[in-house]
């Protein structure tokens, strides 16, 4: 498992405007992705990341890249009606 | 089925309503309610029962569609009127397989002859009324008089049948609320008024009736285009004798339940569609739809959304997934917020349950879209044809959202008015039935082949019912499966019960299945995997390699540590701290079997039905995929919070507990390796 954490925006746990939460890789100090091993069951629900794309798209990306090119993500809580209530809490 | 009017709460305190179906509104309850009951529990102000004590309540649901009967060739068309009951719990009647929907009647549509246009259209809905009230004649004499029918178990029943719901577009509405075009036909608002972010007046059957009356002074209803001027005096389409006139307990205003598919996921493609599109300019907003990874189960809009030609409504849904974290960014702030409002308040009029506290908030987001509205005509994102800006918020479905509150605290949840089933109902009740026919004379070989249909489907239902071999047919409601089956394309895929089979495993002694388990749940999730594993035999090196994990030895390491000084059900971190084993640390085993791809299967967070599987990715790369493909989930690494009560409430700031966002990557395949807890450890030598 890889982990993404919450980027805080403005002070919010959201972006303002949106009101999806933003999320980064976690990197370790040397910059090394941080993962570990868990058990299966620990998982709870899928999610979708959209790739923020800021002002400007980077017309490089693909669908097969765009994942791991991009920095920071959207949350999507819009993805699906169910887990669309427990992420706007 | 429901007999009786009742109330829900959210909890024992009893602070917030709770709203779902028919009968948990207001509407039934102050029909039914006694004076003296409403004493005590006054909230609404409504002046006393209006039937005899002990009647039951029918609610009866309507619905009315043009449609194409021919495929392709011809311009056969049919006016079906559609019937059901609101008393039939949602579960039951959302489910396409229960039959819900009957054909009442087949209304004519006959060519008229005069030469006038807008005479035409006054006098189809003229004949559409008259057909109405011959056709509800026996309903509107059980809404006067009340009429004994039996109930499921045999016992008779003094029931009254008001009309529950009327599922209809919006010119339809207008149609047979008797008002002409341009106004609403929920309230009294004109269309200069449908921007407004308050609700109107609601636009009553008494009202309505009595603006007939004076038009009908003034010009005699039998010169239908002197009647019709005179009615345009009030906004009205000209028919004299609207069919809700002698209907008790029924008045438009709260009969036009606000419908999913036509008022809001089709308001999305006409209008919040096309502002982001112009907005952002199809080019970009196509780059951004066509980038996104796809997802297993999901369309993929792999040429972006703008150039898409016959939008369905699943298209649309689709859209919605997206479109808010698309369009992030780039646009004025408050064109994003304003889209995104109404986004939100989309999904949330759409769940099965609403309580008082939901309510706050849908009302928050509507009025959070219109302060926020303005700007979308400042940039000029509305535009009609030839791309010129509309400077004007004339949109009917805008006007209808601000009924849609106001009809769910009287009639329950808007989704169980959804028109997906009464247009699947005219599959089932005309189209089918007419493709079945020599193409000559439609209307009686469609009621006949109904018939026998039913008929055949009543002797199964009454043979399941005597026969205990076959009575799990109708348990698992399989009973018409052969109906299905013969019918390829209405029929839907049953949804797989991995909550099941995981607990048929888990009873099963451990010699008589495969070890690990390959389906296994927890409360809300269940989880299933391919009795094969995508790899079968892999060396730990090798997987690190091809899965470009460098710390994977290490990784594992350091969670059998944890599990040995934690115990075994203990809750795992992810990367917590520093990696405390070494790269090259002792395992005690060498090689281990892999999964690409695990099934999660969860339950809907408000009626608990399970949904249909998705399917969670983590291939390495290969062809088409040179970066690998990883989904993404939701883990829980704090025992003390739940998903999905808790969200991700707390995550990153305090510290304490999180169900935090992880990347899910390859570990989790190794399964087998270590992560099944109830296995030896170790597995593959």
């Amino acid at each position: 498992m890889q982990r993404f954490d919450i980027v805080p925006q403005a002070g919010a746990q959201r972006d303002l405007a949106t009101q999806l939460h933003v999320l980064k890789r976690a990197l370790r100090s040397g910059g090394q992705r941080l993962g570990g091993v868990i058990p299966v069951s620990q998982i709870r629900a899928y999610a979708n990341l959209i790739p923020r794309f800021g002002q400007c798209a980077d017309a490089r990306l693909t669908a097969s890249n765009s994942f791991k090119h991009s920095r920071e993500f959207f949350l999507n809580k819009y993805f699906d009606k169910n887990s669309y209530f427990p992420l706007s809490l | 089925m429901d007999f009786s009017p009742y109330r829900l709460y959210d909890s024992a305190a009893r602070l917030y309503w709770l709203y779902t179906e028919w009968m948990s509104g207001e509407d039934t309850w102050s029909m039914q309610v006694s004076s003296l009951c409403f004493d005590v529990l006054c909230r609404i102000n409504v002046p006393k029962s209006q039937l005899p004590a002990g009647v039951t309540l029918l609610g009866t649901i309507l619905s009315l569609d043009k449609m194409n009967i021919s495929v392709l060739t011809g311009d056969c068309v049919a006016h079906p009127l559609l019937i059901s009951l609101a008393n039939i719990k949602m579960e039951t009647r959302l489910q396409l397989s229960s039959h819900a929907f009957l054909l009442a009647a087949l209304l004519p549509v006959p060519k008229f002859v005069h030469s006038n246009k807008r005479m035409k259209g006054v006098l189809e809905a003229c004949l559409i009324h008259q057909c109405l009230d011959i056709v509800l004649e026996p309903l509107k004499q059980a809404a006067k008089l009340g009429v004994m029918l039996s109930d499921p178990w045999g016992y008779s029943r003094y029931c009254f049948t008001p009309i529950a719901s009327y599922i209809v577009d919006t010119p339809e509405a207008a149609m047979l609320a008797a008002v002409g075009g341009k106004t609403s036909p929920i309230t009294m608002a004109t269309y200069k008024e449908f921007g407004d972010d308050f609700r109107h007046e609601p636009c009553t059957s008494s009202t309505t009736l009595t603006q007939l009356a004076t038009a009908a002074l003034n010009a005699d209803p039998s010169d239908i285009e002197a009647y019709f001027r005179e009615a345009q005096k009030f906004r009205l389409n000209g028919v004299h004798k609207p069919f809700f006139r002698d209907v008790p307990l029924s008045c438009p205003s709260r009969f036009f339940t606000l419908e999913v598919l036509h008022h809001f996921h089709k308001e999305f493609g006409d209008h919040d569609c096309k502002w982001c599109i112009n907005a952002w300019g199809p080019a970009k907003i196509d780059f951004r739809f066509s980038v996104l990874q796809p997802i297993t189960g999901f369309r993929h809009f792999k040429e972006g959304i703008s150039s898409l030609k016959q939008v369905t409504g699943r298209t649309l849904r689709d859209m919605q997934r997206f479109i808010v974290g698309v369009i992030a960014g780039h646009a004025p702030r408050d064109v994003i917020i304003a889209v995104r409002a109404l986004m939100d308040f989309r999904y949330r009029i759409q769940a099965y349950r609403i309580t008082d506290r939901d309510i706050e908030v849908i009302n928050s987001v509507l009025r959070e879209f219109h302060s926020h509205k303005n700007s979308i005509l400042d940039a000029g994102l509305r535009r009609g044809k030839a791309n010129k800006p509309i400077n004007n918020w004339h949109i009917p479905k805008l006007e209808l959202m601000q009924s849609v509150v106001p009809s769910i605290l009287r009639a329950g949840v808007p989704i169980q008015w959804s028109a997906d089933l009464t247009e699947h109902a005219h599959i089932e009740q005309i189209k089918d039935p007419a493709r079945g026919s020599n193409n000559n004379n439609y209307n009686p070989q469609i009621c006949r082949q109904l018939d026998r249909l039913e008929k055949c489907r009543n002797f199964n239902i009454a043979m399941t019912l005597k026969d205990p071999a076959l009575r799990w047919d109708i348990a698992t409601g399989m009973g018409d499966e052969h109906d299905e089956e013969s019918n390829p394309h209405v029929s839907s895929r049953p949804v797989t019960d991995y909550f099941a089979r995981s607990r048929q495993l888990a009873s099963s002694p451990p010699d008589t299945i495969p070890l690990p388990r390959r389906a296994f749940s927890l409360n809300c999730v269940a989880f299933n995997l391919a009795y094969d594993p995508s790899i079968r035999r892999i060396t730990i090196d090798e997987a690190a390699e091809q899965f470009g994990l460098p710390d994977l030895r290490a990784a594992l390491a350091d969670f059998l540590c944890h599990e040995k000084v934690h115990g075994v059900d203990s809750v795992h971190p992810i990367g917590g701290g520093p990696r405390r084993s070494l790269e090259n640390a002792e395992l005690p085993f060498k090689n281990i079997q892999i999964w690409f791809k695990l099934r999660l299967q969860v339950t809907d967070i408000h009626t608990n039905t399970i949904l249909p599987v998705q399917t969670v990715l983590a291939s390495p790369p290969d062809g088409n995929w040179p970066h690998g493909r990883y989904d993404l989930v939701v883990v829980n690494t704090n025992n003390v919070m739940a998903w999905p009560a808790s969200g991700l409430q707390g995550s990153v700031s305090s510290h304490i507990s999180m169900d935090s966002i992880h990347m899910s990557s390859l570990i989790r395949t190794l399964r087998c390796a270590a992560l099944s807890h109830h296995v030896t450890l170790g597995p593959t030598t």
